[in-house]
């Protein structure tokens, strides 16, 4: 039901589209959104749904509440059928066919709709009846003669208009006929009718992706950025690129990056915040590619896994020799750790002096294994562990699938690498590789450069799912932006001929968070002491910090994006009397444009002296300019 | 099975007669008349009985009806039709609610499962 009442929304859609132009192309049309609350950003498990909010189809920048995962699903079928229109060879009866099918699915599931609705009625009507209740009865006779008579109008548009179609397509007859009319016979309702007409309405889709694909080659690339202050930088998206996600980062960290740089560019005020972002850039990943050669050499000297894999590949062979079909899983598992020991030692070899380029090419290489070294140090000992267990039960139990002398010496290898200081060296590297990533995600170029790219083609499935969550490798706030960036790229199968096509779409989403939420931030206040102090100072620029507190409205855009008042405390290291070291500042600040003003009244606590502030937020700004 | 289609007695006029006129006068049903005998006619009354069965309540009935009246020439029958369906004699004819001839088919017609449910669907419209 969910299926079919997607596909009719789309063709709803390609109805107005052909109507519009045929050559304009909009694939962002054919993709529905789905937002599932998750803190932790794990794909789906229900249990850690909170809620589910369909966004709907894609229009402007739309608000998109954070922490949570977002779910991109696409609607290939009608993305197909607008690509055909431009493909010479794809048959126009084909497109014409499941254009009319798409609307007699929609038509049919209307049917539905209303048959409930009669039916529902109808009982309220019996019942009514059943209890004499002339007053009620009466009202109730002339619902139930109103909603027959929709449902009877809706009915014959539907059944016409299939009717028709199949009197004029013989091929369509031929297929429909049967299956339409056991539907309408058998069927409790007319679901059953709606799916004989939307799985025929498949087959043709899957024809008509066959018919594009022999002339034309369509990849579908997606991306997705974040949008902020630290710049525009890539996100992973499932499926399509091989960009590590990082660790989501813990509620309680209060003051964050940002709120750090804030604070540094309130210091510095008047340098540009680039500058402090990018001289920074080149000695970290400069540092860190240091760190990665070392980790690198030290790794193939301790990584010695070749005893494990010998005994685990023993073992594997053993109970593949029992065929036994329960020992499958445990086979499988087997098999996928063999492979996860396998791809750890193929690790890249580094040069001494290595040049932009390779340093590129190696961690386009290394990046791509962040998340394998990861999930290895999560599941490896676990997993060991309870192969031993494992092997030892069947061997009680079932000694004639698998030898003693497999098991002895594969619970040798194992315990052997468990042992070792390998685990804590992985861990090491891990760390490492992780600080690469770091700085790669800070520098927006290089980062680009060494995404591995994997373009889908358009017959696959082309859904995904970004998971929006701070993490230790990107900061995500409210007010930042989400962009998912759609490029399909069509090249003709015939290498001989024909051009390349690029069409590129891109969707804006803006960050936000329901219901009262902190946030740290950095700021230059200009200080005026209240009280006699030993120093002739007034509004004196100072760098602060402040906790603030927001409140986010649902569907209140102008209180959300604009005005956003916080309530809050403020920091900062006060110079009231030369005699003192330290000075700290703590006032109570309010700030309005989302962090942009700030007033504040505090207290000098080593002074004694009260003073107030008024002051700004150089970001805060840049925020809103970009609403 | 027939279960939501009444077959007039061929042998006894005034009880045809009386049950058809029954039939009409229950404003509670969209009722489908099918005429004449033959292999198609039991094909379209099997059809049309099954049609029937989504609109079923709990006690078993249903608001849509079939009326198979294999010998319509009958004098006492035709005297009630006649008013509903002006004279003609239609293979397949659908009242709705208020006895109102909303539909028709023919013989000569194809007649499926498909275009019996378009009748019953006109049947429901006021």
């Amino acid at each position: 039901m969910k299926r079919i009442s997607l596909r009719i929304g789309v063709a709803l859609v390609l109805a107005l589209i052909s109507t519009a132009s045929a050559q304009v192309i909009n694939v962002m049309q054919h993709i529905r959104y789905e937002i599932v609350k998750s803190k932790t950003g794990e794909a789906s498990p229900a249990k850690n749904k909170s809620s589910t909010r369909l966004v709907g189809w894609s229009i402007a920048t739309m608000e998109l509440e954070f922490p949570g995962r977002l779910e991109i699903k696409w609607d290939r079928d009608g993305l197909l059928q607008e690509l055909a229109q431009g493909v010479a060879s794809t048959d126009p009866r084909l497109i014409e066919r499941i254009n009319k099918l798409g609307e007699i699915v929609s038509k049919v599931l209307e049917i539905q709709t209303w048959f409930i609705r009669v039916k529902t009625v109808a009982i309220q009507l019996e019942t009514a009846r059943a209890a004499k209740n002339t007053v009620q009865v009466n009202a109730l006779d002339a619902t139930f003669i109103a909603v027959n008579d929709t449902f009877g109008k809706t009915g014959e548009a539907a059944l016409k208009a299939l009717q028709q179609s199949m009197q004029a397509d013989p091929e369509l007859n031929l297929a429909l006929r049967n299956p339409v009319n056991e539907a309408l016979l058998q069927g409790v309702d007319y679901t059953p009718v709606a799916h004989a007409v939307a799985d025929y309405l498949q087959q043709q889709h899957e024809a008509l992706a066959e018919q594009i694909g022999v002339s034309v080659e369509q990849l579908v690339f997606m991306r997705a950025y974040l949008m902020s202050q630290q710049g525009r930088i890539r996100l992973h998206l499932d499926g399509y690129d091989n960009i590590p996600e990082g660790q989501p980062l813990p509620e309680s960290q209060i003051f964050d990056q940002r709120a750090q740089l804030e604070l540094k560019s309130a210091t510095k005020l008047g340098e540009a915040v680039k500058d402090v972002v990018s001289d920074q850039f080149v000695p970290e990943v400069k540092k860190a590619f240091e760190q990665l050669q070392a980790s690198l050499r030290e790794l193939s000297q301790i990584l010695q896994t070749e005893v494990l894999d010998a005994q685990l590949e023993s073992l594997i062979n053993d109970l593949q020799l029992a065929a036994d079909q329960a020992l499958g899983p445990l086979i499988r598992s087997l098999k996928e750790t063999h492979k996860l020991l396998i791809s750890l030692r193929n690790l890249p070899k580094v040069d001494d002096a290595p040049s932009l380029e390779q340093i590129v090419a190696v961690l386009n290489s290394v990046s791509g294994r962040v998340n394998l070294i990861g999930k290895a140090l999560q599941q490896l000992p676990d997993s060991l562990q309870s192969y031993i267990v494992q092997a030892e039960k069947l061997l009680r139990e079932k000694p004639e699938v698998i030898q003693e002398e497999t098991v002895n010496k594969f619970k040798e290898a194992a315990q052997a690498f468990l042992k070792n200081e390998n685990i804590a060296s992985m861990k090491k590297i891990y760390a490492n590789l992780r600080d690469i990533v770091k700085a790669l995600q800070a520098a927006e170029g290089i980062a680009g450069a060494v995404v591995d790219e994997k373009p889908h083609r358009i017959q696959e499935s082309l859904d995904t799912a970004l998971n929006v969550l701070a993490t230790d490798l990107v900061e995500m706030h409210v007010g930042d932006v989400i962009q998912i960036e759609v490029e399909v790229v069509s090249t003709p199968a015939n290498a001989a001929g024909g051009t390349v096509d690029r069409h590129l779409e891109r969707q804006n989403f803006r960050l936000q968070k329901y219901g009262l939420y902190r946030e740290a931030r950095g700021g230059l206040i200009f200080v005026d002491p209240r009280a006699k102090i030993k120093r002739e100072i007034e509004f004196t620029p100072v760098p602060a910090l402040s906790i603030n507190w927001l409140l986010g409205i649902k569907n209140f855009y102008l209180w959300n994006r604009l005005l956003a008042p916080s309530f809050g405390v403020s920091f900062a290291l006060l110079d009231f009397d030369d005699a003192k070291e330290i000075e700290n500042g703590l006032a109570v600040n309010a700030s309005l444009f989302r962090n942009f003003a700030w007033v504040g009244y505090g207290r000098n606590l080593q002074v004694k002296a009260d003073y107030f502030y008024l002051g700004f937020n150089l970001h805060g700004l840049a925020n809103l300019l970009r609403l | 099975m027939l279960k939501y289609t009444l077959i007039l007695p061929d042998a006894d006029e005034q009880l045809a007669a009386k049950l058809l006129r029954a039939a009409i006068d229950d404003l509670n049903v969209v009722l489908m008349l099918v005429f004449g005998q033959g292999e198609k006619a039991e094909q379209v009354i099997a059809w049309a009985d099954q049609l029937c069965a989504k609109f079923e309540n709990v006690e078993g009935q249903s608001f849509r009806r079939v009326v198979w009246n294999r010998h319509p020439e009958m004098p006492a029958v035709r005297n009630i039709l006649d008013p509903i369906l002006s004279g003609a004699m239609p293979f397949v004819a659908v009242l709705n609610f208020f006895n109102r001839l909303k539909a028709i088919l023919n013989f000569d017609e194809e007649i499926d499962p498909i275009a019996l449910e378009i009748a019953f669907m006109k049947g429901h419209q006021v």
